[in-house]
């Protein structure tokens, strides 16, 4: 029993693996009153013995399983004479990587091979580059029948493959990744999203490891871990560790049966990975293989028989029941296998040059894979998908401390996490003293020694925050130091990558824009950025950089506040205001859009060419929105190319709306286009002649519109009225009613220079235009069933050019107002058009108002009903005091008072006293058994 | 066990885990400490592995059900500097955390200070005989200690209960003997009893409650606060009221098994009625009285001693429902409003497929 214990290597199983045969039936032997081998020593016993090491033992009946991991081990596992040496780790852990480090200096191997994506094998050199610092990540896009994907394989400082490829740099021996670059994976499809592919998903998972926590009362896989590995381990032998990963990794393997890791694709991955130890065999003499620990027995157990029963000796022993396949996941609904890979089902373009991997008909397309940065942050949340090690920013300290030798490297780093913990809340104005910290520290040493831990880990340092900095009631409010706590231990790190080859254009460019801009792009975070476009070059560059990234779908920016010029909301804001974080998934999506072109410029040029390709060749409205949108964003180039696209669109373009809107997107580049950028302006105002010409041209035609685009024709009428009025009145061609809608979008405040430089240039064109504007304005009214909303608005216009006399209006309305009941109906309609243009008319034409009272006076109730709706929308239009002053002139068409106006409908005491009369009425009737005649029911 | 107590003090009930605990116990103790702090965790949450005392295997239960990383804190924190203070809702057995935490590491968890609307600096730190006083003049023997002083003076724990009903001056007599572990005696020449080793103080308190005092900043920065949650897993909570009532009941004399069925029925209503939650997820009205765990044990014992006196038979579901009744009524009579609309839509609901909630709704005629 004393070999077993100390072999156990200080892992408690004991009772873990005792529930194992209970509840699986795999160790049938397993009786009662073993009992006695959990922590079955009190702290004092063992002086000599690091804590962790307290609750070790072993039930019967793991004896054999036992023998046989220690035998394989010694053989095949980790036989520093032999020819290969496989070191089993779990990802992104600093002790693996200590241990790991320990090993290169004594097996002194020839060459190092890692789980990773073996088409990742050119880009070892950059990984290795002393300028690349971590987080950073393997990145690339597959395809296959379940969609689009997307795999990150991010290193840590502290990832032991990250480790491996340093040192094997340092040393001058290769460093290769052997493992698949894809694997089936359905659920990822089926969950859509983000999904994660991290080792431990099926080593944290298994029921194994659940028992384990329970008797060793850790709250999770996590906390475990750490016990006995991260913490534990630092004081134990290379090997020893080693062995112990290589037994807690096997005994959790165990719990799965042989067909579910066939189809995680664990066993395909496993085949591949032997088939290249092989390989690497035949021509180098020392190869150490780093795996995840859950691998290491199917590398190692599959060499024997070529892969038949590497399911893992939970076949040979029997353990592959239908319960423990149920329990298996019933456990772990959403594990899956993985190298550290993150998954991400991303929407990705079509690449235009996939390489075909593997050659297999049902094999996905594989895209390049690239050196991307990583964040701390990203790291850590991938924990939220069953991956790696939370607290990365924590863990990332233990390694530097580790690798400066220090002894004690948790005990330091939490105490200097409590330092900075203490001095950010202060800043924070969060009440807390050093008095606070020091009673933490305390704290932490008292737990850690209680969980018989040789010093205190994360989740020490995290009780004892709770404990000891949040006061009174733990609640949302009270909460905010165990959140700083948590957010110092992620950390805000964001890597780099060394200058290299297969840097992506697109991002390089990116970065250098982003600096020049002064963004920051080396922490998380979201930060917040206020830019004047108007007053400050270097921001107009930030506004069309941050413009155009949030066009390409990035991820990367988000404007708070500020003008929206597609929306056309907001258009007298001259700031805007962003927030941003940059991350790999801004740099994922940006590699995405590298299709498109080596810039972000180009990019986003080549992204709206092929939007607009989905535009019609006439559709000139479109193509001048997409023209602005490329002004902002400050794609000169090609805005110069949609100008001519433009001009050709415009000379086909039949609808009236369409240019119209043109019209308005001209007006609008025009009044901004310092900011814009557009220094020919000659062509601009050109451009809205001729969208002027062409939409007065096709007025007679407006009537064939469906009746929902009459407003928006109005609205084309009042922009086209603005114009002509410009010119009439003769102070400028085109450029007071451009700037007129300019001085709006600003709210005044600018870009009333134009009127100076355009002025007096009266044009002789323009009264040609205007009179063009009468006439086809004429013609559309000539045309029989006009809209009668078209009509009021066209009548307005004339009217107001002067073109007839103003009782034209009146004349018209009579003809709805006093016509058949259908006519009459009409009539809201009419005045709503006339309304939207000239509103004045009903406070001067006092004919008109007569007409209308007269209206309402014998329109029957049910029509007046009907009218009701569309006449209250016709006046909207008014503001109140004019609403006020038209209620007096009614009144005073009726002889009454402008004073009765103020006074209610009804005095309340005459109609309290009515409503007394009416219900002792009603209750006399009752008394008498008589129906009051009401024609309440009617209705 | 002795009868001669309503309610034994922790350190009475649990004497034999206590004692087997201690002869076995050989882990680093805090000075004063009867058993180490690992063995503190065990004696509060249980363990696998019985103990051993003359030759007998004595099994070390689980005392206290929720958050087991929160009794290791409160243990760590009592070893150390600052005071212990349970906070949380009514009912979620701060009390009884307190008295075992107090009955595992002094031996005793009876040096309490009850705190009351009433409660002075005197009855915190110590009052006079003040027929010896006027007799011999101020001397040892004529001053009367409390159960702060007797704490300090014997390096035991003393709990004091209910804090925060205590007013704020009486509280604050608390801050500086927290932090100096001093106190000082000016009516004695040279008066200063000094804290020996093993004392400090576990507070429990509620926060939310109505008629409390807030507690001053000074204070709160001399206590690590654990909040205690209630219950919410149903089969935990009937585990309690199992345990607890059983206990009650035999202390009571009364010979009755406890309903293992009603008890979960019990257990169902109550976590539903306090979350508002029915364990289909559907949303229902919430009482405001508090529907504790406590409560629901109170309810369960009392219904067996109807059933057990007036009709000397098993603990029948209309005693259970007309007890509750005076439960969720205590504050407001609108709670009676909830209590009904359970009835007549959860209880209703599971009666059609469940024989017990069938039984359970037809006493629903109590609730009116």
């Amino acid at each position: 029993m004393d070999r077993l214990k100390a072999s156990a290597f200080g892992l408690p199983f004991c009772s873990a693996a005792r529930g194992e045969a209970g509840e699986a039936g795999i160790h049938g032997a397993a009786g009662e009153g073993s009992a006695e081998f959990v922590a079955a020593e009190g702290t004092a016993d063992a002086p000599r013995r690091s804590p962790e090491d307290e609750e070790l033992g072993l039930p019967p009946g793991t004896e054999a399983e036992m023998q046989e991991i220690d035998g394989l081990f010694a053989a095949k596992v980790f036989d520093l004479n032999g020819p290969v040496v496989h070191f089993p780790i779990r990802h992104h852990s600093p002790a693996c990587s200590h241990h790991l480090l320990r090993t290169f200096a004594a097996y002194n191997p020839d060459i190092v091979l890692i789980e990773g994506p073996e088409s990742g094998n050119p880009l070892v050199p950059v990984l290795a580059d002393p300028a690349t610092k971590a987080p950073v990540s393997l990145y690339y896009g597959y395809e296959d029948e379940h969609g689009r994907g997307a795999c990150y394989f991010p290193l840590l400082d502290y990832s032991p493959e990250y480790a491996a490829i340093r040192e094997a740099a340092a040393r001058g021996i290769p460093a290769r990744f052997i493992d698949l670059d894809y694997r089936g994976r359905p659920e990822a499809a089926e969950e859509g999203g983000k999904a994660s592919a991290q080792d431990e998903a099926l080593l944290a998972g298994s029921a194994f490891i659940g028992r384990l926590c329970r008797s060793s009362r850790s709250r999770s896989f996590d906390e475990l871990w750490e016990r006995a590995f991260e913490i534990g381990g630092l004081s134990r032998d290379t090997r020893e560790f080693a062995r112990g990963v290589f037994a807690y990794c096997t005994l959790s393997r165990m719990a799965y049966p042989p067909e579910r890791l066939r189809l995680e694709g664990d066993l395909a991955r496993e085949a591949r990975m032997r088939e290249l130890i092989a390989e690497a065999r035949e021509s180098f003499g020392r190869v150490l293989v780093v795996t995840g620990g859950f691998h290491t027995y199917g590398l190692v157990a599959g060499e024997k028989d070529g892969g038949e029963r590497d399911g893992g000796f939970a076949a040979a022993i029997g353990a592959d029941s239908a319960a423990s396949a149920a329990k298996a996941e019933a456990n772990d609904p959403g594990s899956r296998p993985g190298t550290g890979l993150r998954e991400e089902a991303a929407d990705a373009p079509p690449d235009g040059r996939p390489t075909r991997y593997g050659g297999g008909s049902g094999e996905p397309l594989l895209k390049p894979i690239y050196p991307m940065v990583y964040t701390f942050e990203e790291a850590d949340r991938l924990n939220g998908y069953a991956s790696g090690m939370p607290h990365v920013g924590y863990y990332d300290r233990i390694w530097q401390l580790l690798k400066s030798g220090e002894t004690k490297p948790y005990d330091r780093a939490g105490l200097e996490l409590l330092a900075r913990l203490g001095r950010e809340l202060r800043r924070e104005a969060e009440g807390v003293s050093t008095a606070d910290g020091i009673e933490a520290y305390g704290l932490m040493q008292g737990l850690a020694a209680l969980r018989s831990k040789s010093q205190p880990g994360a989740y020490e340092l995290t009780d004892a925050v709770t404990s000891s900095f949040v006061k009174g009631e733990r609640t949302i409010a009270a909460d905010r130091p165990l959140g700083k706590l948590l957010e110092l231990m992620t950390g805000d790190r964001i890597g780099e990558v060394a200058p290299n080859e297969f840097a992506v254009p697109i991002v390089e460019d990116f970065k250098a824009r982003a600096a020049a801009c002064r963004l920051n792009l080396k922490s998380t975070g979201r930060h917040r950025k206020a830019l004047e476009p108007y007053a400050k070059p270097a921001h107009r560059e930030a506004s069309r950089l941050l413009h155009c990234a949030e066009f390409l779908g990035t991820e990367f920016a988000n404007k708070e506040a500020g003008p929206d010029w597609v929306a056309r909301r907001d258009m007298n804001l001259v700031r805007e205001t962003w927030t941003y974080s940059y991350s790999s998934r801004t740099e994922a999506r940006l590699i995405e859009n590298s299709i498109y072109g080596g810039t972000v410029a180009q990019a986003a040029e080549a992204k709206i060419a092929e939007e607009l390709n989905r535009v019609p060749e006439h559709h000139s409205g479109e193509t001048a929105l997409w023209l602005l949108r490329a002004l902002v964003m400050g794609l000169e180039s090609l805005a110069g190319r949609l100008f001519d696209r433009l001009e050709s669109a415009l000379r086909r373009d039949g609808s009236f709306l369409s240019l119209c809107g043109t019209l308005e997107q001209l007006d609008r580049i025009r009044s901004h286009r310092r900011l814009l950028g557009v220094s020919d302006e000659r062509r601009l105002r050109r451009l809205a002649e001729e969208a002027y010409a062409a939409a007065v041209l096709r007025l007679p035609g407006l009537n064939g519109l469906k009746p929902d685009e009459q407003p928006q024709a109005v609205e084309g009428l009042k922009l086209l009225h603005m114009h002509a009025a410009g010119r009439s009145g003769g102070a400028d061609d085109l450029d007071s009613a451009a700037d007129l809608g300019g001085a709006a979008d600003l709210g005044g405040t600018d870009v009333r220079g134009s009127t100076a430089a355009g002025g007096g240039r009266a044009g002789h064109g323009g009264a040609a235009a205007d009179e063009n504007f009468r006439d086809r304005l004429g013609e559309l009214l000539a045309v029989r069933d006009l809209a009668p909303r078209l009509e009021g608005a066209a009548a307005a216009i004339l009217v107001r050019l002067g073109q007839t006399a103003p009782d034209d209006i009146s004349r018209r309305a009579r003809a709805y107002m006093l016509g058949t009941p259908d006519q009459v109906l009409k009539s809201a309609d009419y005045l709503q058009g006339v309304f939207a243009l000239a509103r004045d008319a009903l406070m001067q034409d006092d004919i008109l108002l007569a007409d209308l009272s007269g209206l309402l006076e014998r329109l029957p109730h049910e029509d007046f009903l009907r009218l009701l709706p569309e006449l209250r929308l016709a006046f909207t239009f008014f503001t109140p005091p004019e609403t006020s002053r038209i209620a007096a002139k009614v009144a005073g068409l009726h002889g009454i008072p402008p004073s009765r106006l103020e006074r209610p409908a009804a005095d309340e005491a005459a109609r309290l006293s009515a409503l007394k009369l009416d219900r002792a009425i009603r209750e006399e009737f009752a008394l008498w058994k008589l129906e009051p005649e009401t024609n309440t029911k009617e209705e | 066990m002795s009868i001669d107590m309503i309610k034994p003090p922790a350190e009475v009930l649990h004497e034999r885990e206590l004692t087997a605990l201690r002869a076995e116990d050989r882990g680093k103790r805090p000075p004063n400490w009867k058993l180490s702090p690992a063995a503190v965790r065990d004696f509060l949450i249980g363990r696998e592995k019985p103990a051993e005392l003359d030759g007998e295997y004595i099994p070390i239960t689980r005392k206290f059900y929720g958050n087991d990383v929160l009794i290791e804190r409160a243990v760590v924190t009592l070893a150390g500097n600052r005071g212990l203070m349970l906070v949380g809702e009514p009912g979620t057995a701060k009390t009884m955390l307190s008295e075992l935490l107090a009955a595992a590491i002094s031996g005793t968890s009876t040096n309490t200070i009850q705190g009351t609307a009433g409660t002075t600096e005197d009855t915190i730190k110590y009052s006079w005989n003040y027929a010896m006083l006027l007799d011999k003049g101020p001397s040892e023997e004529a001053l009367v200690p409390s159960p702060l002083y007797q704490g300090m003076k014997k390096g035991i724990l003393t709990r004091f209960e209910e804090i925060t009903r205590c007013p704020s001056e009486a509280q604050d007599s608390l801050i500086s003997i927290m932090s100096d572990k001093v106190m000082n005696i000016p009516e004695l020449g040279d008066g200063v009893l000094f804290a020996k080793p093993g004392f400090n103080v576990i507070g429990t308190a509620n926060i939310r409650d109505k008629g409390v005092n807030e507690m001053s900043s000074a204070l709160k920065r001399r206590f690590n606060f654990e909040t205690i949650r209630p219950i919410e897993n149903v089969k935990m909570e009937a585990k309690i009221i199992e345990s607890q009532a059983s206990n009650l009941l035999s202390h009571g004399g009364i010979d009755a098994s406890v309903d293992p069925d009603v008890v979960e029925l019990l257990a169902t209503t109550f976590i539903e009625l306090r979350t508002g939650r029915t364990r289909e997820g559907y949303k229902i009205e919430v009482p405001q009285a508090v529907m504790s765990t406590a409560e629901a044990v109170s309810v369960y014992v009392q219904s067996a001693m109807t059933s057990y006196y007036y009709e000397e038979g098993g603990l029948s579901l209309e005693r259970l429902v007309q007890n509750m009744l005076g439960t969720v009524a205590k504050e407001n009579a609108k709670d009676l409003g909830a209590l009904q609309a359970y009835f007549s839509k959860v209880v209703k609901e599971r009666a059609r497929t469940e024989p017990l909630w069938d039984a359970y709704y037809k006493e629903k005629k109590w609730i009116g």
